[in-house]
């Protein structure tokens, strides 16, 4: 079934976002972010990498800015609590009440808003290659951004927690956080895109990160938004020794798409990404991923797990390209899927693509339903039905959810994702 | 009260069309060790899987009473909460599900339903303490994941430790003695016997006589063919030792 789309897609696409782009913290920047737009075009349901996604639910709201909306008072209680440095920014717009940094020596952070002219010329250095319509759109029509530099050497041994929330519905959101590890240095963020009224809205948000040689980077993130659009791109460029790891937990939000893109680009680096994905209702959950494996000796570890319930559909697209000079490359990548309803999808692709001669790689993906032995062992030593369920969900996801650290944004995100 | 635990009567059921059990009738008092014998496909394990619960099972007549419950009634976690227990055949792995967290929520959900109170953590520790050293099952396995890993007669031990645990007035332990050496088989068999008490009785199906050397039953019954077709004391499970099951088949009453 194929009703393409036969109109001036660029145009009909950014009517979805006419209202917004007075909003930009860039404005000289536009014109030729829109030009770029153009020329990129927007994915539709022929784009090979967008074709399970119902772009067709974002391209038909329209959006207002999120300047004009309402400032509400989040209840922040209700996050895990973590003891962080907490950067809140709720419909785009840094909240001053709820943000809190702790000032250290060798850290430094600025948002964009306050900083612009100095800012621009550090971000989408990773990006422009990857000529993606929505992180063009995202520089098009930024709202605010967050930029986080650990100098050479320097440890942070706190996490920084950022909020992504959003209060209303109907906005759009365009966020970003650039993050730039110097030698030797080291980071965890926690991030939280959340938005109990939130409704109808979108969120596109991009993430990108330099990690110098031998700095690491921790990134725990999840996704549980109402009823929104939130599209994620992440691209990671890592120096030689460096390590990067990455948690994604999604679970709640009309359509959740993250593009997790990584250049490993110097020898000896540590790859991980794992994540777990919980599709309810009527949702859509996409993990695109790709490992650029540019040079030699390096270890990329890869594991999703999906959870699919009632009318979800859920998508795992990992690709892992090792290039023709990246030998002794160690990749390996995994991904499990439980579906829990009839009705439920996933459309699971691991892919390799290997150019080089002596690596060591490996992929699988497998789907099933919960094992209806082990339901029945449970219960017959009297553990009730729902409670087996769960306990067998957790089990699935354990492995995952042990990678986080933080007891109680371990605990708040496994209540989240059975 | 009456004395009876569990009163099978006439029971038949079906798998994909099949019949199994074939019109099966069994009556266990408290304070008994029954004893179940019969060849490989008898349908002693399918006994075990209709009593527990297990949904394959299409009953199509019969009853079964288990201390005044209508068992077939119940769910698999009632029927357990209720004093039932069963000690599988081929015990399941289940990756990720730690063995002593998943009997913690069972007894507090089992403690929930009787409207009693939670165990505390000092004193379910204790309790597990003292059961796993009952049936010598190794330290290191109560926090694994449920018998991931475990070898057969680790497997076997966890069911008799999980029993040990759940206390309950009806036990079945389906072919535990399979796959067990020697040492094993004594061990599981003193925690059996040592959980004997006048108040409870168990159900031991093997096909060896070997295990009841150390469980010494009250009655012995052969099943064939989805039917209890000889019932008698230890003496029978001797001479099923001796002559094999055929000599049976012949003098079948009609
Ligand atoms: N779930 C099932 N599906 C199909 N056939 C079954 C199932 N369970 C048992 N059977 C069949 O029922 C018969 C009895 O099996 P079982 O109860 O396991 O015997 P036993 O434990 O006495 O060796 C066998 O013929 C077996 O193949
Ligand atoms: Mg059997």
């Amino acid at each position: 079934m194929s009703v393409e789309i036969e109109f001036d897609m660029e145009k009909e696409v950014l009517k979805s976002f006419e209202n917004l782009t007075q909003s930009s913290i860039f404005p000289s920047n536009q014109e030729k972010e829109l030009e770029k737009l153009k020329t990129i075009g927007f994915p539709n349901r022929n784009s090979e990498n967008w074709k399970y996604t119902k772009l067709s639910k974002l391209y038909k709201k329209k959006f207002t800015d999120p300047k004009s909306a309402d400032l509400k008072v989040f209840p922040i209680s209700k996050l895990p609590n973590i003891s962080a440095s907490t950067i809140v920014l709720e419909n785009g717009i840094i909240n001053k009440h709820l943000t809190c940094v702790d000032q250290t020596d060798g850290l430094e952070i600025s948002f964009f808003s306050s900083n612009s002219s100095e800012i621009e010329s550090k971000i989408n250095h990773t990006t422009s290659k990857y000529e993606d319509a929505f992180t063009c759109l995202n520089s098009y029509l930024l709202n605010e951004g967050i930029y986080i530099k650990v100098k050479k050497n320097t440890k942070i041994t706190q996490p920084i927690y950022i909020v992504n929330v959003v209060t209303n519905s109907g906005v759009a959101v365009n966020s970003r956080l650039n993050l730039e590890l110097e030698k030797f240095s080291e980071l965890t963020v926690l991030q939280s895109f959340i938005g109990p009224n939130s409704s109808s809205s979108f969120v596109n948000h991009v993430t990108e990160a330099h990690l110098s040689e031998n700095a690491s980077l921790h990134i725990n993130k999840h996704q549980d938004y109402k009823d929104v659009i939130n599209l994620v791109s992440e691209y990671i460029h890592q120096d030689s020794n460096s390590s990067f790891t990455i948690n994604t937990f999604s679970y709640s939000g009309e359509l959740i798409r993250n593009g997790l893109n990584v250049d490993v680009d110097g020898q000896n680096c540590h790859t991980e990404l794992n994540g777990v994905f919980t599709v309810n209702n009527n949702d859509y959950i996409d993990n695109h991923t790709l490992v650029n494996h540019i040079q030699p000796n390096c270890q990329s570890h890869e594991n999703y797990k999906g959870i699919i319930k009632d009318k979800g559909v859920g998508v795992f697209n990992g690709k892992v390209i090792v290039h023709k000079d990246a030998q002794k490359i160690q990749a390996y990548q995994n991904n499990n899927n439980i579906l829990l309803s009839d009705y439920s999808k996933i459309f699971a692709k691991p892919e390799l693509e290997i150019y080089a001669d002596d690596v060591k790689c490996s992929h699988g993906s497998t789907t099933g339903q919960l094992d209806e032995e082990a339901l029945f062992y449970l219960k017959s030593r009297g553990v009730s039905s729902n409670t087996a369920k769960k306990l067998l969900l957790e089990g699935f996801i354990g492995e995952i959810a042990d990678k986080i650290s933080h007891q109680n944004f371990k605990e708040y995100i496994i209540d989240k994702l059975i | 009260m009456s004395d009876t635990i569990i009163k099978i009567k006439n029971l038949r059921c079906e798998v994909e069309g099949q019949e199994i059990l074939k019109g099966l009738d069994l009556e266990v008092k408290k304070g008994e060790i029954h004893a179940i014998m019969g060849p490989n496909g008898s349908g002693k394990s399918t006994l075990s899987s209709v009593l527990a619960g297990k949904e394959d099972y299409e009953i199509t007549s019969g009853t079964v009473d288990f201390l005044g419950n209508d068992l077939l009634e119940l769910s698999p976690e009632e029927r357990s909460w209720k004093g039932l227990f069963l000690a599988f055949q081929y015990p399941v792995e289940i990756p990720g599900v730690s063995n002593v967290n998943f009997l913690r929520t069972a007894l507090n959900e089992r403690n929930k339903f009787l409207e009693k109170e939670q165990i505390s953590a000092k004193d379910f520790l204790a309790m597990v303490k003292e059961k796993s050293e009952l049936v010598g099952l190794n330290n290191k396995l109560k926090n694994r994941s449920v018998n991931e890993g475990f070898s057969g007669g680790e497997k076997k031990r966890n069911e008799i430790f999980q029993m040990a645990m759940l206390e309950p007035k009806l036990s079945i332990l389906d072919e535990t003695d399979s796959g067990l050496d020697i040492d094993a088989l004594k061990i599981v068999s003193d925690g059996v016997n040592q959980l004997k008490s006048s108040e409870k009785a168990t159900i031991v199906i093997t096909h060896y006589q070997r295990l009841l050397d150390y469980i010494v039953p009250d009655f012995v019954h052969v099943l064939s063919d989805g039917k209890i077709i000889k019932s008698g004391d230890k003496n029978l499970a001797l001479k099923l030792e001796e002559k094999g099951y055929d000599w049976l088949k012949t003098d079948v009453p009609v």
